[in-house]
């Protein structure tokens, strides 16, 4: 064994070229697969954590998908409505410690502007138990304050008191409520939920600014802002409540009471729940991902058994001397897979550090706002675990192969 | 025991599997202990098949051969991959050694196969210098990777590897047909006395009738017409 050690260094270090690069092309297709196992595992996670803490979602009884991606996304068919006086007793009942109002429908730019209160930079939780922070400025103070998202921020170029003027409902038919001026009074942090593409105002405002359309149409009232503002209007309409209750176990109590509700019937979504049967949606996209980059994987293996048999012409002098010096077949067939082992080996050693690397990198350069594992789990290590077997295993071409070769060469190669 | 012989051969016939044609029907022979054969033979005669026979790397069609006192046509494919490791030195035309091994790894490399010669050889490193000496190999040479010798080079240290851990059997196909006269001539000389010194059989093949001087002459055989005469 020690012998056919140091034949396959030795003769793996007379051939670098071809062996470095087996091993790089190993290495990719580890860089590849770990790499697209680790980005879907933490998008997965993220995603799944979009939204924490919040134990239900109260919306018109709509299905559960069209709540969460209204109230959580800001995005779908808008949902009916529901009565402010809805959110105020569900704000009082017992078992509930905090019930934050939302409302949405207007939009800046393409982006939605979400109309709710402070309590939703107080009680937004994601990634577990991470809180909206503010990059620049705070949460709203005056009546047209409008806090923005990172993203938003930064596609648009928004900075601190910088005036805007919202849109009436998205799309293509917006229309601007440009008599009224919203001053920017804070910036999120990159959260990486759907807050970064949102914008955010005062739900009183946005009672106020709509107080001029009436059934769809603008008629000017000629209010101007500042008297608007000290109005007093009262909100009357919302989307739904994202609630935080005392105690857990209530939740699915809490959420019967809620559809017998009295005024009107409501319908809870338990956001976790809501998610993952949205993430069922994504799946194939991550069933893809894994299927190429086990085609990659195969493509990685085969592509060293060719180089292998590519170079078995060259090495049948070798082999043949070997043979005649006693080596049995049962030794070619250890020489070829100590060679498999090395290269497979070496390949996943590099992959790991350029993954790492690379991660590393991404980490620096995007500051990205996605936890992503810098070291394989279990299951990595299994698929590492099977790559190497199956490249010792696919090792014995090569090696029956030769042993064919040397057969008909005998003891003298004549080339 | 003086008498001993070496090989003893009854029959042996070979031909290819998808051929209809007898390549080789050798005549019952022997070789004695300690002799020295000299096996002369056109190209394409048989000689380097015969020498795949004996060496056990290729199958005959039907056999009786015993080498040493063992019946080696009864030994299973991987028994005569021990045997040849155990008890051959080989030599060949060219190309014997591996180019990216040194001249020392190179030699000492037939005793990584064969425990019977690492035995034999105590001291690895004494040995290997002792005999590169005796083959007038330069010690110089002795971490040299073997591509960066010359051929006459090669064809010595190619004898010193055959000769490590003394077996019992030397076979020698066409050694000297890459050297020129000058050095053929030397090399003859110094094969010669390395095999004697350590009692070896030598089985000499070469289409150079010229050679058959060096053998006495009960030992000078030709293949022909498939068989030896």
């Amino acid at each position: 064994m020690k012998t056919l050690w140091l034949l396959t260094s030795k003769s793996i270090a007379n051939r670098r070229m071809a062996f470095t690069l087996s091993i790089i092309s190993i290495a990719i297709s580890v860089v590849l697969l770990l790499g697209i196992d680790r980005v879907t595992k933490a998008a997965k996670n993220h995603f799944l954590n979009t939204i924490n803490q919040t134990d239900l979602i109260a919306a018109a009884p709509e299905g559960s998908l069209d709540i969460l991606l209204n109230l959580v996304f800001h995005m779908g068919d808008p949902l009916k409505e529901v009565d402010y006086s809805s959110y105020e007793a569900i704000s009082k009942m017992d078992e509930v410690a905090w019930a934050v109002p939302i409302s949405v429908g207007d939009s800046f730019k393409s982006y939605d502007a979400v109309s709710t209160t402070n309590d939703y930079f107080k009680y937004y939780k994601y990634a577990s138990s991470k809180s909206l922070l503010f990059s620049n400025g705070a949460d709203f103070r005056d009546f047209y304050d409008v806090v923005v998202g990172s993203e938003v921020a930064k596609k648009l170029h928004l900075t601190l008191h910088e005036t805007i003027h919202l849109s009436h409902s998205n799309g293509a038919s917006a229309h601007a409520h440009a008599n009224r001026d919203f001053h920017i009074c804070g910036i999120l942090k990159p959260t990486g939920t759907p807050n970064d593409t949102s914008l955010f105002f005062q739900l009183k405002a946005d009672e106020a600014i709509h107080i001029e359309w009436q059934s769809g149409h603008f008629v000017d009232m000629h209010i101007s802002s500042e008297q608007l503002a000290k109005m007093n209007i009262q909100p009357k309409h919302i989307s739904g409540v994202l609630i935080g209750l005392k105690n857990r176990s209530d939740i699915l109590n809490v959420a019967d009471r809620l559809e017998h509700f009295k005024g009107e019937n409501l319908k809870a979504v338990i956001p976790a729940k809501a998610l993952s049967k949205l993430y069922l949606l994504l799946k194939n996209m991550q069933e893809i991902l894994t299927l190429i980059s086990g085609v990659v994987f195969v493509a990685a293996i085969f592509g060293m058994i060719a180089t292998m048999l590519a170079t078995l012409n060259d090495r049948r002098r070798e082999i043949a001397i070997l043979r005649t010096l006693g080596a049995t077949v049962k030794s070619i067939f250890i020489l070829f897979a100590l060679e498999a082992f090395i290269i497979v080996a070496s390949g996943i050693i590099l992959g790991n550090i350029l993954l790492t690397l690379l991660l590393i990198l991404n980490n620096l350069v995007f500051n990205t706002t996605v936890q992503i594992s810098y070291f394989p789990d279990i299951y990595e290590f299994s698929l590492l675990f099977i790559m190497l077997i199956s490249a010792i295993i696919v090792s014995v071409l090569p090696a029956l192969k030769s042993y064919k070769n040397s057969l008909q060469d005998g003891l003298m190669v004549k080339i | 025991m003086q008498t001993k012989n070496i090989i003893e051969i009854a029959s042996c016939v070979f031909k290819y599997p998808q051929s209809q044609r007898i390549i080789l029907d050798i005549n019952p022979f022997h070789v004695r202990s300690g002799g020295h054969l000299f096996l002369h033979g056109k190209s394409g005669s048989g000689k380097t098949t015969f020498l795949n026979i004996l060496c056990g790397i290729i199958e005959p069609l039907q056999s009786d051969i015993k080498i040493l006192g063992t019946d080696f046509s009864k030994l299973t494919p991987s028994q005569k991959d021990r045997f040849r490791a155990d008890n051959y030195g080989t030599i060949f035309q060219q190309f014997n050694l591996l180019p990216y091994l040194s001249v020392k790894k190179n030699i000492a490399l037939a005793c990584g196969f064969s425990k019977q010669k690492a035995l034999y050889v105590n001291d690895m490193e004494e040995e290997v210098e002792r005999l590169m000496s005796a083959l007038d190999l330069s010690s110089a040479l002795l971490n040299k990777q073997a591509m960066h010798l010359s051929v006459g080079e090669q064809q010595r240290v190619a004898v010193a590897r055959a000769l490590i851990g003394a077996p019992k059997i030397i076979i020698a196909d066409e050694p000297t047909s890459a050297l020129d006269s000058d050095a053929k001539e030397s090399f003859m000389k110094l094969l010669f006395t390395q095999i004697e010194a350590q009692d070896s059989t030598l089985l000499f093949v070469s289409h150079d009738k010229g050679l058959s001087s060096y053998f006495q002459t009960d030992y000078n055989f030709s293949l022909f017409n498939k068989a030896l005469l």
